[in-house]
């Protein structure tokens, strides 16, 4: 091209306008939209309604009971998430099947699973017909409209996410590390406490990020399963 | 939940103002785990996770 040499700018820069504007229509201006709207109460000062959600019983723990759903969902995520994915890490003939199976939740939306599980875990589901047909527990299960239905939600719809990148980060790490390890006589125990540990942590650390603040924010499960008629769960 | 107290400021008593206030707040909330887990990620080993030659 004769002008290409001339021209200081780079025409395949204009493939990054698309997205920019993308991402300042939907999400820089809405923000700022939202945290100018956030300064300009209906009345009283600029603070205003920072002083009120502060100052109202109903409001301010809601930051309590959503961190303690967020944490445990996380770190149970995380937790179960990484020593299955250690197991997937080599290659199997059911390696494929079970990645699928696991992964399947992640097509299925919050909705779906949280309607899922109203059927599923209800008074009247399966689960509690079938423990008092087999009388394994007699009593009344409540796994709908509180706390454990959003966890077991956020378990449900966290879980491969988690699984996804922990797997993706384990089969990074060369395996030749453990085998040299195994060379000098570490079973697979402090294999993976010296070796794989440690090398993880760091993916551990963004997974752990990711999960939460996806857990944090989770919308339809909370209104689906959390909320009771009267009080906010 | 506070995502239910932003939607019930916001569609409920239609109090747009309030709701993006928890909306920041649950941002701010956020950003604070957020970053002392990125904090802690610092202290620990970065570099690459391959073997080489050595």
């Amino acid at each position: 091209m004769p002008g290409a040499q001339r021209a200081p700018f780079d025409r395949a820069l204009l493939l990054v306008v698309p997205a920019a504007a993308f991402m300042l229509l939907l999400f820089i201006y809405p923000f700022l939209y939202g945290l100018a709207l956030s300064f300009n109460p209906k009345e009283g000062g600029a603070m205003a309604n920072y002083a009120h959600f502060f100052t109202t019983d109903n409001l301010w723990p809601t930051i309590w009971t959503t961190l303690r759903l967020a944490i445990p969902a996380t770190i149970i995520n995380v937790g179960l998430a990484l020593p299955i994915a250690f197991k997937m890490r080599v290659k199997s003939r059911y390696q494929r099947f079970a990645t699928t199976l696991l992964v399947v939740p992640i097509t299925l939306g919050t909705v779906l699973i949280a309607e899922g599980m109203l059927t599923y875990f209800g008074p009247k589901g399966w689960l509690s017909q079938f423990l008092q047909f087999t009388h394994l527990y007699d009593g009344s299960i409540r796994l709908t409209h509180n706390y454990w239905g959003v966890l077991i939600s956020l378990v449900i719809s966290g879980f491969p996410f988690a699984f996804l990148l922990i797997l993706s980060y384990i089969t990074g790490i060369d395996p030749v590390l453990a085998r040299a390890a195994s060379t000098l006589g570490a079973d697979p125990r402090s294999q993976f406490r010296h070796i794989y540990f440690p090398l993880l942590l760091p993916g551990l650390a963004m997974c752990f990020c990711l999960s939460f603040v996806q857990a944090f924010s989770v919308f339809p499960s909370a209104v689906l399963l959390g909320r009771r008629r009267a009080r906010r769960a | 939940m506070i995502s239910i107290a932003a939607y019930e400021a916001a569609f409920e008593q239609y109090d747009y103002s309030l709701a993006s206030a928890i909306a920041m707040i649950m941002g701010f909330v956020q950003l604070v785990i957020v970053a002392a887990v990125l904090g802690l990620r610092n202290l620990m080993y970065r570099g690459p996770v391959t073997g080489g030659k050595g």
